[in-house]
Parts: structure tokens; sequence; C-alpha cells
């Protein structure tokens, strides 16, 4: 009896602290940096920065808490926290309907959000020395802080509304961190067609909110958990549900058909480019995905596109990365293809595996980012042709940049080794032919096109070019070495997994109803082989710069450009909506703004001075207006009285 | 004081019925003063009084939120805007005199007969009790609830009326030779 | 002696015959709109009256809502008719109504 109340009783701070809490801090501290920025400091471009870092660093430290308590509690769910209700239920015809916004804290959530916390305030960090002498420096830390804001708010969501609206918020960010260097033409229309994309999946989103209000009259993830396989809604709508909610995780996640716009979002600024492929607008949509699992889960259809679009969006993005010219869109390219691998996952049920994916891609991803942002400036160059040989001059950088490709790769004992091989074994245990054979060839060619790049910058000999000198490149040092060098530790360590009790970090989010799958030595031996074999490959193709057969060439210029599925879409943009937007530009300035031109004319009209109205006088107008008031009433109140005299 | 939840009795407790009846016998008092005063300023002054009436009087039949609000937003912008308009455009010097005239007569007759119209018809019916459904008692969330549509409506008027009257006064337009003070927007933008 | 809804009726229907004199007997913009204010509130009075004792008190709320409303949109237009006067003193030099006229 002792040894239960023992047990049962608070043991310190982790048992009794409420995450939900923590987690309202963490969403709020990027927001309250961004307005005391914008309101006292956005003159002082020290002391803007010095705000932000400190405020994400708080921030983050509230998220990490926040997965310590979930560690601590792996069964405690919360009443979300709300702040802000609509709509309680209580009179009109919304009668049993609550809206609420407030933040939520489950196992998902805090893990997702420790990442985005962190990786921002790295990212930072790095800005701090790396944006030191450019322009617009205190609008960049403003674009980073609010896209924190939105980030934790999409992590922290408590219905599918918040969700949208944050993802309002991504979309908008995304959009000026693309677009920071606005003067540059390619950023603008990189920026530009992010922006749209998203906007298009922000459409899909409000949608799939009206729809599944409209059928299950409940909006709020914790309380719509059970309803989805209640039998409610067919299997039709079901679907169209699934199909609704992954169009807008495909536009965030860069999912084939709407993936153009990851590569355009190499034209932000290194950091910024960092913080949207690890933990910005890419991990929304895989997030959104993994918190309205339920859905899918519900729907074998659903679960079906989502491999399927997953599986092709990984083989895609790692072809095309094979192939690219250009060092930030051959690593963007690589994360196009890790986010098709993670809905694939979530596809074939790999729930954890992909969440874990998720967290630990995020470090490599971010490191490979900011590595070539120093890269790019020292050599002053973007073209991956015009680079080599910083093996001698970059030591520092290069030995990260090593740690940062194998983890990516998914060599072990590197980070995502680990979730790769439970998202192989899961496809094992499912035995599909398929889903094996494409993780595995993702994997080999991921590995080969990350190699790829390292090979290419430094080996061999740095390539002569007009008004540059080699002897020039120095390494990086500083706070962004630092920054580095944490990262390069986060991609070493963030994967290790205990394999029992509750520190595995796939067991710690977990999905009722999907399995974890064993973790099979067959499916750990087949990632190991694949991704050093695919290293060696490209080591060997790359640092000799074999040169590409004549043949291949168009194959070469055809991946290069993404298939010209690029073009594809402008083309039909050209054909299609041009026409269709000069109809109704027509419409627009004949039909609509010609009605509104005939209302102000006609009152124009109207007010013009007339002589017989100019002679009368104002008071005796306005005498027999009330007096004729009178009248009438005293008219209609005899009527009536005579009405009701007579029926009554 | 307010009897609110309870079925609707007139106020039958001697002190809240004279105090009712002073205060509507003031309201009326100071409105009449406010619209005959010769002095606008003098007027104004009334008008602000009979305003703070009116929210003493709320204070007795009506939630105390709406007591509030009218003691401190209406009370106290409309004084404000009136007595602005006073000093930037005249200097709040005694106002012009308007003279007597027919037209006086006339009003005051027909707003007379206007009166014991309504206080014939409103006071004389016998108006039907129908207690309806229960609805919550706060204001701000009926006014969430019930009426956002309201709401939305009534926060476009007050950003239109704001936005012609800033439209309205920031026209260019002489400086008046009388003296107190331009109308157009004070300091510079910072 | 009570207080009930005919006093407050009559009352209502006594500020609005004011606000008709105001509006009608001055020739000062400021002043007829300040008659207008008082038909506002007498419209809002009324509601206020009905909501506390002709319907039932549970309704309290839905009549001060509606005053509430009334008051706002009130306010909302002393603002810009505040406005007008001033251009028309800006022209005349004068607030009358039919200032330029002389």
């Amino acid at each position: 009896m002792t040894l239960a109340l023992l047990a049962a009783a608070p043991k310190g701070p982790l048992d009794t602290w409420s995450p939900t809490l923590l987690a309202l801090f963490a969403l709020l501290l990027p927001l309250i940096a961004l307005l005391i920025v914008l309101a006292f400091t956005i003159d002082s471009r020290r002391v803007s920065a010095w705000i932000a870092v400190i405020f994400t660093l708080a921030a983050a430290v509230c998220t990490f808490l926040v997965v310590a308590i979930e560690v601590a509690h792996p069964l405690h769910l919360e009443r979300p926290a709300t702040f802000l209700q609509f709509f309680t239920g209580q009179s009109g015809g919304a009668a049993e309907f609550t809206l609420q916004w407030g933040v939520l804290s489950d196992p998902l959530a805090a893990e997702v959000s420790f990442a985005v916390a962190l990786i921002s305030l790295l990212v930072q960090i790095y800005a701090l020395a790396f944006m030191r002498r450019e322009d617009g420096v205190v609008r960049f830390f403003g674009v980073l802080l609010f896209a924190t804001f939105a980030m934790l708010g999409v992590t922290f969501s408590t219905n599918y509304f918040e969700m949208l609206l944050f993802f309002g918020l991504v979309t908008l960010s995304t959009y000026l961190m693309i677009g920071h260097w606005w003067q540059r033409e390619e950023a603008v229309a990189a920026a530009s067609r992010a922006f749209i994309i998203s906007v298009l999946g922000d459409i899909a989103l409000l949608a799939a909110v009206a729809y599944i209000y409209f059928r299950f009259n409940e909006l709020n993830f914790q309380a719509l958990t059970g309803h989805y396989t209640g039998g409610r809604v067919s299997a039709n709508g079901l679907f169209i549900m699934a199909i609704l909610v992954f169009i807008a995780a495909a536009a965030k996640s860069a999912q084939f058909p709407l993936h153009l716009w990851l590569v355009g979002s190499a034209q932000a600024p290194a950091p910024a480019a960092a913080l949207i492929h690890s933990a910005g607008s890419a991990v929304c949509g895989v997030y959104l995905i993994a918190r309205a699992y339920g859905l899918f889960d519900a729907s074998p259809r659903g679960l079906a596109l989502l491999a399927i679009a997953g599986g092709l969006t990984a083989v895609l993005g790692v072809l095309w990365a094979l192939f690219q010219e250009n060092l930030k869109r051959a690593v963007a390219y690589t994360t196009m293809s890790e986010l098709g691998l993670m809905v694939l996952a979530l596809g074939i049920g790999a729930y954890g595996a992909s969440v874990f994916e998720l967290f630990t891609h995020a470090w490599p991803k971010a490191l490979l980012f900011l590595a070539a942002g120093v890269i790019i400036r020292e050599l002053r160059t973007e073209r991956l042709a015009e680079m080599g040989g910083l093996w001698q001059r970059m030591r520092f950088t290069g030995v990260l940049m090593m740690i940062a490709v194998a983890a990516g790769a998914g060599i072990p004992p590197f980070s995502t080794f680990w979730s790769k091989d439970t998202i192989l074994s899961k496809a094992l245990e499912l035995g599909s032919p398929l889903a094996i054979a494409v993780i595995t060839a993702v994997t080999f060619l991921g590995a080969m096109a990350l190699v790829r790049i390292f090979a290419l910058v430094f080996t061999g000999e740095t390539a002569r070019r007009r008004r540059f000198e080699p002897d020039r490149i120095r390494d990086a040092g500083g706070r962004i070495a630092f920054t580095m060098a944490v990262l390069a530790i986060a991609s070493l360590i963030s994967g290790i997994r205990g394999f029992r009790g509750r520190t595995d970090p796939i067991a710690f989010v977990t999905f009722p109803g999907v399995s974890l799958p064993n973790s099979h030595f067959v499916a750990a031996g087949v990632i190991a082989a694949s991704a050093v074999v695919g290293a060696m490959v490209a080591f060997v193709v790359y640092a000799r710069r074999v040169p590409v057969p004549a043949a291949l060439q168009p194959v070469r210029q055809a991946m290069g450009e993404g298939f010209f599925i690029d073009r594809a879409y402008r083309l039909a943009a050209v054909g299609i909506v041009l026409p269709v937007s000069r109809a109704a530009a027509w419409v627009e300035t004949r039909v609509v703004d010609g009605g509104l031109d005939l209302v102000g004319d006609s009152i124009e009209f109207a007010g013009q001075p007339r002589r017989w109205l100019g002679e009368f006088r104002i008071r005796p107008l306005l005498i027999g207006f009330f007096a004729g008031v009178v009248v009438l009433g005293t008219l209609a109140i005899v009527l009536a009285g005579g009405i009701i005299g007579k029926t009554g | 004081m307010p009897l609110i939840g309870a079925v609707p009795q007139p106020i039958t407790s001697a002190p809240l019925v004279f105090f009712v009846y002073l205060v509507l016998i003031l309201l009326i008092g100071s409105a009449l003063a406010s619209v005959l005063l010769r002095n606008t300023l003098y007027g104004i002054g009334a008008f602000a009084a009979s305003m703070v009436l009116v929210a003493l009087l709320y204070l007795a039949i009506a939630p105390f939120l709406l007591v509030a609000v009218q003691l401190l937003v209406f009370t106290t912008v409309s004084a404000a805007l009136l007595i602005g308009l006073l000093r930037a455009t005249t200097g709040l010097t005694a106002s012009n005199v308007g003279r007597l005239s027919p037209e006086w007569v006339i009003g005051a007759a027909v707003s007379a007969v206007m009166f014991a119209l309504l206080a014939v018809v409103l006071g004389a019916t016998a108006w039907p009790v129908r207690p309806c459904c229960a609805l919550p008692l706060s204001l701000g969330s009926t006014l969430i609830n019930d009426y956002p549509v309201a709401f939305a409506v009534l926060a476009l008027i007050l950003g239109s009326a704001a936005i012609g009257t800033g439209l309205l006064l920031a026209a260019p337009t002489l400086r008046s030779p009388r003296g107190g003070g331009s109308t157009t927007a004070r300091g510079a933008r910072r | 002696m009570s207080a009930g809804l005919s006093l407050l009726l009559v009352a209502s229907a006594a500020l609005f015959a004011v606000g008709v004199l105001g509006v009608v007997t001055r020739r000062s913009t400021v002043v007829m709109l300040l008659g207008t204010q008082f038909m506002f509130i007498a419209g809002a009075l009324l509601f206020v009256a009905f909501a506390r004792f002709g319907l039932g008190a549970e309704r309290a709320t839905a009549g001060a809502s509606m005053a509430l409303f009334a008051g706002t949109v009130a306010a909302a237009e002393l603002a810009v008719g505040l406005a007008m006067s001033a251009l028309i003193y800006r022209e005349h030099r004068s607030f009358a109504l039919d200032a330029d006229r002389g």
C-alpha cells in the first residue's frame, strides 16, 4: 500500500508542471519578441537581433521542458489549454459546437516543436554573424520570429480551424523569407510561386475544414479521435476529406505535383532556407498528416494515396537532385525526396518512424544549408562546377559537412539511419515489394546525391575563375562555427534509440491502432548497405569528375530541369489562365466598374445644385417633415384602432 | 439593485422609484436646456449632463456594462468631439445668436404635438408580456454569440465614419481668420 | 407608486420630442446634431425599457445590445456630422444651416 502510494506521488517538477502552459509560453514568446522589435527596437539592428535570439532561447527551453514532461508522462493527455473561445454552444444555431483556440501538448507536438524551436534558435545565432553586413537585418529577424511563431502554432494547434489559421501564417512567412533579397528577380519569382502553391494548399484545407465540420459537427482533434471510424461518414466521404487534407499537406511539404516551390526556396538567404527546409513549411504538411492520421487510418484509399504520392515524390526528388548544377538547389531536391519518404512512411503505417524521421532529418538538413551558406559566401558562386578543392582550405566546414551528408544519407550510426531502418522494417512487415524497392532505391540514390554534393565541393581542385583568388578562402569561425557544430552533434546523437522503456523516440509518438514494427536486423542491414554503397559509388564517380557521355546530355538536361514540369505549369498558366483572366478583366472593367461608375455618376448628377431646390429653406422643410410624421402617425393609429375595434 | 432574473415587475421599492423619477425629470430638463440654450458651450455641458443622467438611469434598469459604456464612451466621446469642434472653429467664445422667428413657434408646436401623440400611444397601451426562452445573462457573450453579424456591421460603420471624418477634415481649406487654431491634422508624422 | 414601463415610455417620447425640437427650431448645425443624438438615445432607451419591463427580464441583454449598437451608430454619425459642420464653418464662418444665404 505504501509502495503504491509512493509510486503514485509526484516526484518533482516534471510531474507537476503543466506542459500546456509551457507550450503556451513557447508559442507566445516569439510573437512577443516580434512585437517588441516592431514597437521599440526597430531602429537598432544589434538590439533587435539579440532580443530575437534571447526570446527564441526561452521558447526553446520551454519546448525542451515540454518534451521532458511528456517523456515522464507518456500516457498523460492533458486537456488543451484554450486562450480564446467562440460559439460556446449556449445559444443560437451552433448548439453543440465549441470552437476553441489554444495549445495542445502531446508527444507528437512536443517532439516536433522542440526541433522547430531549437533549429530556429541556432539559425538565428548563425544569422547574427552571417547577415551582419547586409541590409534588412531587422526585417530578417522579424520574419524569422514570425516564422517561428507560425510553425509553433501549427505544432500546437488544437483543431483544424486553428491549424488553417497558422497554415496561412506559415505561407506568409515562407513568402517573406524567400523574398528577403527582393532586389533579385529570381527571388521575387520564387517567392510568388511558393506563395501561390501554399495558398492553394490553404484553400484545400479550408475546404477540408468546411467539409469536416459539415459531416462531423466538430473540428477539435481530440474530440474527433473516435469519430472517423464510427460509420457516420461513408468511405467516399472520408476519402474526399483525406484528399483535401493531403492537398493541403502536399502544398506545404512539396509533394508531387505541388513540389515546384521547394527548389525556388533556395533563393532565400542560407539561414532562412535552413529553417524552411528543416523545421519550417516543409515540416508543416507532414505534421498535418500526422495530426489528422485518424482520418487517413479510417480511409485505406487515403493511405494508398499517401504512399503513392510520397513514393513518387521521393524517387523524383532524388533523381533530380543528382543532376543539379546549383549547390542549394541540389540540397533542396534531396529535401523533397526526404519529405516524400516521410509521407510514404505515413502511408504504409510507420507512424512513429515517420515522425522520428522528421525529427532526425531536420538536423543534417539545416546543417547542410548553413554550410552551403558559408561555402557560397566564401567562393562567391553557387554553381557546383565552379567549386572544388575546399578540403584543404576549409577543413572544419568539410568535416561538418561530411557528418551532415552521412547523417542525411542514412549511414549508421548517424541520425536518419535509425528512422529509415524502422520504415523499411515496417515495409518488410507489410510485405509490399514496391514499398521495399522504393525505400531502398531512395536511400541508395539519396546517399549518392548527397555524397555527390560533398565530392564536387570538397575534392579535386578549386576551379579557376576570373577575378577570384582561391587563397582568400577562409574557414568558418565564431558563431557560425558554433551553430554548425551544435547541429553536427545533434545529427550524430539524435538517432540514438533506447530500445527499452520510455525513452524510445519511436515508441514515444504512437497512434492507437498502428503497431510498432520490430526493428529487423535485415532492414537495418539493407539500409546501411544501400547507403554506404551509394556513398562509395558517388564518391568514386564524382571525385574523379567523370564526364557525362554526350549521348546522355539530353537526359541530364531533362533531369536538371525537373522534367520541365515547371515549364509545363507555366505554359498551362499562359494558355489557360491568361484567356480566362482576360475575360474576367473585361467583365470587371465593363460590368462591375461600369456599374459602380453608373452609381457614382448618377449620384453626382443628383447632387448638382438645382435652382428650384435652392429656393427651399431648410427649417420649414424640417418642420414640414416632422409635421407630416405626426399626421401620418395619427392617421395610422386612428385607422388601426378602427380596424381593431371592428374585429375585436 | 437591478432586478435581473425576476419576473418583469415594475420597480416598487420607494427609494428606487424616487431615484428613477428624479433622474428622468433631470434628464428631460437638461435635454431641453441643451437644445434651447443660446451659448453652445453651455449647451454641450447640458448634453454631457444628460448623457450622464441616461447612464444613471441605465444603472437602475440595464446591465452594468451598458452603464459603463454609456458613461465612458458616449459621454466623453461626444463631449470631446463637440468641444474640440468648437475650440477649433470659434475659439470658445459665445456663439452667434439665433433670431426668434415664427419658425420657432411652429417648430415647438410640432414637437409638442409629436410628444403628445407618442405619449398617448405608448403610455396608454397595455403591453403584452411574453416571457421567452432562457438566454445567457452576460452582455459580452450575447454580443458574440447572438449578434456577430451586427458586430461586424458595426465595426464597418465605425470604420467608415472614422475614415470619412478624417477625409472630410483633411481636405485643404483656408485658415479661419477668427483664430482658434487650425482644423487640419496637427503635428508631423513621426 | 411604481416606476414601470409606461413611465419610461413617456420619458422616451419626451426625450424624442426634445430632440425633434432641437432639430427643427435651431439654426446651428451643432445643436441640430445634439438633437439627433437625443433622438437616438430615446430609441435606445425604448429598447432597454422593453428589455427590462416588457418582455421578460431574461431578455435584458438583448435590449442592452441594441442600445449599445444604436448608441455606437449615433456616435459615429455625430463624428461625421461634426466634420461637415466644421467644413460649413470654414466656408462661411458660421454654423448656421442656411449660412450661404446670409
